[in-house]
């Protein structure tokens, strides 16, 4: 519980820092929010009066500190070119991001470690050949170019599943193995690698020796201990995926926070960066909490030595 | 076991589907979505298309561009300082609240107002004061002559009182009302059954947002959107036409593509320099091998369809050895051995389509002795170097050029950026009057023969070289019947359009 | 057998890379608007690109972009990560604690802005792009090296070298990352490939290499637009892709069974 706590405590300087490097990186960067809302056709003096009503002509740490303060109050601002709350427009698309980015997750997971553990049991066979090939175009094919070839196949061709947009579970298959493909191909090998290693050990070969059926030493043993870096490795591809779902939803126009926050940095709308970068890293912060606690679950070692 | 799973999951997946949007509504497969649906503050393209579904403006620009009455019935000027609007009677707010000369004024005045943040201001001048004598009367005010105020007419009526809840809640009087609005993924609008003109026949009208064009193609292949508009990829455009049920046109445009130079920098504030480079491009080969003819060249930004598009101007054909010969003149002999004789950046967007011309233009130029670098860059970032002129040549398209007063915006030695659009910095006093005057006089004639030798000067002096006009296209299910390709792209022929079968 | 055969492939594609200038059959930058998206045929075996150019030759420069980036980026990103992943690890305390936040930052923060500021502020071009792919790998390393050195540094091996006296440097380069060597080369491989796919990402998103230079990445994005019409476009750079990263990652499965210290 200690530990619990201990780790909980940790999230804030992280938390900090991205605040604060997300804030320097969209400052630092050239392009003008006001113009790219206002447009071409506005005169200065309209721009000055909405640099003064958005704050943007304050000196840099005077807005820093505003943007803090705020923050601490649970407020994220106002979107610049859609005058609506931050935090709304956010919630509006991140149920849509959240939904694919868990489905690819569990489909890589379901998919690779089963297929990771097979291809270590008949290392060397046609199976872990075949498996080789699979992971082959999930890490080598980009998305997009894969996700319109799925959909010519899946939905022009054989017109099983919709094209594009958010419209049932039939709707999710798609871009869920597009977003999910390359991370299955990265599990399927890690397992694979962590199966074989593991299956190397002292007790593995006990257990061997002790005459248990093969596939129960793989499944109850060798599993069991390539969990750490599989699981690992889940926590921290979540950042990638969550930035890898800018190209999915892109594609298969799935209405998430990966095309609102591309939007809003082209439109130079700060607050709104803000608030996307804020929140996928605190879904990748809790994340990769998780992934601790299931470590120290997985691996007593570790709450030991704290 | 993969057997009945092939069978089965078509059933499942079939029972997951959606209800299909009912009959008679027309889904339109759209790049972007609206960023805003109030139409003062609307600027990009998608917020614009939206905004004139739901509201109705003073006047509109009909298929050839020229203003004609909508919610106004007429208009006239008292005086070079007065103008009095007749509206019309009996109009209503989708709320069925009647529209009068009140709601008017208050958009006016919530456009014009100095604390405002709307993109319409410039485009009504100096107002001094709006007056509603009468529920269907409105006088006009301004403080100096300003003759392209009735082109800024065209703004979308909103209901008195109207604040920032319009954004996401729009209320206006135009053919589509308003039922709901997903950012990222759909606009849905119903018909308008007291719009002014009677009620649309479609039930209504769906902008779903697609934004990866390939997926927005193979969407309207499956007929679940029944229009796609520009920008399409020209060399996809035969694949499209000979798709089942699928037609495809094409119509001119207001939308002119440029070469923006700097006239700052010290090779290309030379005329010569700028003549030499219009004569390398070669325009025709790209505007019918890559544009595949859905473009027409043009020397004037001022596009053919516009009345005020001026014809006679100086031509630059494509001829490398002019441009040559205009370089040697210019002081940039060829040194020989295959070194270039001028070195310059050509900065452009990440868009596919402008990298490809980029490409193109390099290598036109690289043929005459001018090695070009190709920067290109994401928006924000290259927009930001245009308008703080940190570049020397650019390439991006004005879009829906409508008033001729425009160039005042583009060309005048005033306008440098933040004030206007001239971001290269070109001065030119004999310019800079014809523009003034094409602002102060209100004749209609007076104005054309005003802006005529203004496109001619321009055309002359070259300080952008002006490309083509692209032809809109639209690629659409063969059951909409009655749509009109607008030159500005504007959707207004919906308010009569009606899917085949559908009602 | 699987380390010869990637090997084998990663040298014939080194090869291909260096000797570009001398085994491409046309010039990458030819031009022929005319001949725009032709199909494969005898003269060009993969067909032109919309501005009519070999796509073969493009190919073939393109392998330079993508080898030199995978290469770079990697060595680069590895070795940081590594490093800064080994002294958290084996410090421990307050230096991990600091270490991990930052890894913890450079994880959290979206690559794409990282990738477009880095652009921004440095201008776009091919070094530029690599200092951006490198600020979004080493944390993925970093974080993986410390797992990985947590899990073993309990095991008989290592407790018996703190026993004799060996000091943290030591025990660390002898003992702990041999042995974490094979999760970081499975890493490293797929990771190889991952950056090349990601230089086609940024393609995607316009920062990738600057026209009119050739990469297999940004040639997959210029040819989706035609993925309906010419598929020719993005079939060749899509193969070569693929066969690259098969090449590094055959190369790190055999690596990992040589590695393989216990076994030894």
């Amino acid at each position: 519980m200690r530990y619990l706590a201990a780790r909980l405590l940790l999230l804030l300087p992280t938390l900090f820092g991205v605040v604060t490097a997300v804030f320097l990186v969209i400052h630092l960067i050239p392009g003008d929010p006001v113009e790219a809302m206002l447009g071409e056709t506005a005169v200065a003096a309209e721009k000055d009066a909405l640099r003064r009503e958005l704050g943007l002509d304050r000196p840099l740490l005077a807005q820093y500190g505003g943007y803090l303060a705020a923050l601490a109050r649970g407020d994220l601002g106002a979107s610049i070119s859609t005058r609506q709350p931050v935090l709304g427009e956010i919630a509006a698309r991140w149920p849509a991001t959240l939904e694919l980015a868990v489905a690819a997750l569990l489909l890589a997971a379901v998919t690779a470690v089963p297929l990771g553990v097979l291809a270590a049991a008949r290392r060397g066979g046609a199976l872990d050949n075949a498996t080789l090939f699979f992971s082959l175009i999930g890490v080598a094919v980009p998305s997009f170019w894969l996700g319109p070839l799925l959909i010519i196949v899946f939905s022009i061709g054989l017109a099983w599943l919709p094209v594009s947009g958010r419209e049932g579970i039939a709707s999710l298959i798609l871009p869920a193995v597009t977003l999910g493909a390359g991370m299955a191909a990265i599990l399927l090998r890690l397992t694979r690698s962590a199966v074989l290693e593991a299956a190397e050990d002292d007790y593995i070969r006990a257990a061997r020796a002790r005459g248990l059926p093969e596939w129960r030493v793989y499944l109850k043993h060798a599993l069991g201990n390539a969990l750490l870096p599989v699981v690992t490795m889940m926590g921290l591809q979540l950042g990638a995926l969550l930035s890898g779902t800018v190209i999915t939803e892109t594609i298969f126009s799935w209405p998430g926070v990966g095309r609102l926050m591309i939007e809003a940095i082209e439109r130079r709308d700060y607050p709104l960066v803000q608030g996307c970068v804020l929140n996928i890293a605190l879904c990748y912060v809790f994340a990769n909490f998780a992934v601790d606690i299931i470590y120290a679950w997985l691996d007593p070692r570790i709450r030991l030595e704290r | 076991m993969k057997r009945v799973i092939g069978i089965l999951l078509p059933f499942w997946l079939a029972a997951c589907a959606p209800a299909p949007p009912p009959a008679n509504t027309l889904v339109i497969g759209v790049e972007t979505g609206p960023a805003t649906l109030d139409p003062r503050l609307a600027t990009d393209a998608a917020s614009v298309n939206a905004c004139r579904l739901i509201y109705a403006p003073l006047f509109r620009r009909d298929e050839q561009m020229r203003l004609v009455p909508q919610s106004a019935e007429k208009l006239a000027w008292k005086d070079p300082l007065t103008c009095v609007i007749t509206l019309r009677r009996g109009l209503r707010f989708h709320t069925g609240a009647p529209l009068t000369a009140e709601d008017v004024r208050y958009t006016l005045l919530s456009i014009v107002d100095e604390k405002s943040a709307s993109p319409l201001k410039s485009s009504l001048g100096e107002v001094a004061a709006v007056d509603a004598p009468d529920p269907f009367t409105l006088v006009v005010r301004l403080k100096k002559p300003f003759a392209p105020f009735n082109a800024g007419l065209t703004f979308g009526i909103v209901p008195r009182g109207a604040g920032e809840e319009l954004a996401r809640k729009p209320v206006g009087a135009g053919p589509f009302r308003f039922i709901s609005y997903e950012p990222g993924e759909r606009l849905t609008l119903a018909r308008n059954l007291d719009y002014m003109d009677g009620a649309p026949r479609l039930a209504g009208v769906v902008l779903k947002i697609v934004p990866d064009e390939t997926v927005r193609l193979l969407e309207l292949k499956k007929h679940n959107v029944h229009l796609v508009m520009n920008p399409i990829t020209p060399a996809v455009l035969p694949w499209l036409a000979v798709q089942k049920g699928i037609v495809v046109k094409d119509a001119p445009g207001a939308n002119v593509s440029y070469i923006g130079v700097n006239m700052r920098d010290p090779a290309l504030k030379n005329s010569l320099v700028r003549r030499a480079i219009a004569h390398a491009i070669d325009r025709g080969a790209i505007t019918a091998r890559l544009l595949k003819g859905l473009a027409d060249t043009t020397d004037t930004l001022i596009a053919p369809p516009n009345p005020f598009h001026a014809t006679g101007l100086p031509q630059r054909p494509f001829s490398p050895e002019t441009a040559k010969r205009l370089l040697d003149e210019a002081g940039y002999p060829d040194p020989g051995n295959g070194h270039p004789r001028l070195t310059l950046t050509f900065k452009t967007s990440k868009n596919p389509t402008r990298r490809t011309q980029a490409e193109v233009f390099a290598e036109n130029l690289a043929r005459v002795g001018i090695a070009v670098e190709i920067k290109s860059m994401e928006w924000g970032s290259f927009f930001g170097d245009i308008k703080s002129g940190n570049f020397q040549l650019y390439s991006l398209t004005w879009v829906g050029i409508a008033d001729p007063d425009i160039l005042h915006f583009i060309f005048h030695s005033s306008s440098l950026p933040p004030a206007g659009a001239n971001r290269g910095g070109y001065a030119n006093p004999a310019l800079d009057r014809l523009l003034e005057e094409g602002r102060a006089t209100a004749d209609e004639n007076g104005r054309k023969r005003i802006y005529d030798e203004a496109q001619r000067l321009l055309a002359e002096e070259l300080p952008f070289v002006t490309l083509w006009s692209g032809r809109n296209v639209a690629a659409m299910d063969t059951r909409l019947k009655g749509f009109v390709i607008y030159p500005d792209e504007s959707l207004d022929s919906l308010a009569t359009a009606w899917l085949e079968g559908g009602d | 057998m699987k380390l010869k055969a990637g090997l084998f492939l990663l040298a014939l594609f080194g090869a291909v890379a260096a000797a570009a200038p001398l085994i491409a059959p046309c010039s990458p930058y030819a031009q022929d608007l005319l001949r725009g998206l032709d199909a494969p045929s005898a003269a060009h075996p993969m067909g032109l690109d919309l501005l009519g150019r070999d796509i073969l030759s493009r190919v073939i420069y393109g392998a330079r972009v993508s080898f030199a980036a995978g290469f770079v980026v990697i060595a680069i990103s590895g070795l940081v990560g590594v490093l800064i992943g080994g002294m958290a690890a084996v410090w421990g305390g307050r230096v991990d604690m600091l270490l991990m936040r930052i890894v913890d930052v450079a994880q959290a923060f979206p690559g794409i802005l990282l990738a477009i500021a880095v652009m921004a502020v440095l201008g776009p071009g091919f070094g530029n792009l690599l200092i951006a792919l490198c600020l979004t790998g080493w944390a993925g390393f970093a974080r993986l090296t410390r797992g990985q050195i947590l899990s073993l540094r309990e095991r008989e091996y290592v407790t018996a070298a703190v026993a004799a006296g060996a000091g943290n440097w030591r025990i660390l380069t002898r003992h702990l990352l041999p042995n974490a060597a094979a999760p970081l080369l499975v890493e490293a491989a797929f990771g190889m490939a991952s950056v090349i796919v990601a230089e086609a990402g940024l393609s995607f998103l316009g920062l990738g290499v600057q026209p009119p230079a050739p990469s297999w990445g940004s040639m997959l994005n210029e040819g989706r637009a035609f993925l309906l019409i010419a598929p020719h476009l993005t079939v060749f750079p899509g193969l070569c892709l693929m066969l690259l990263a098969l090449a590094v990652t055959l190369v790190g499965d055999a690596l990992r069974d040589r590695l393989d210290v216990k076994r030894r």
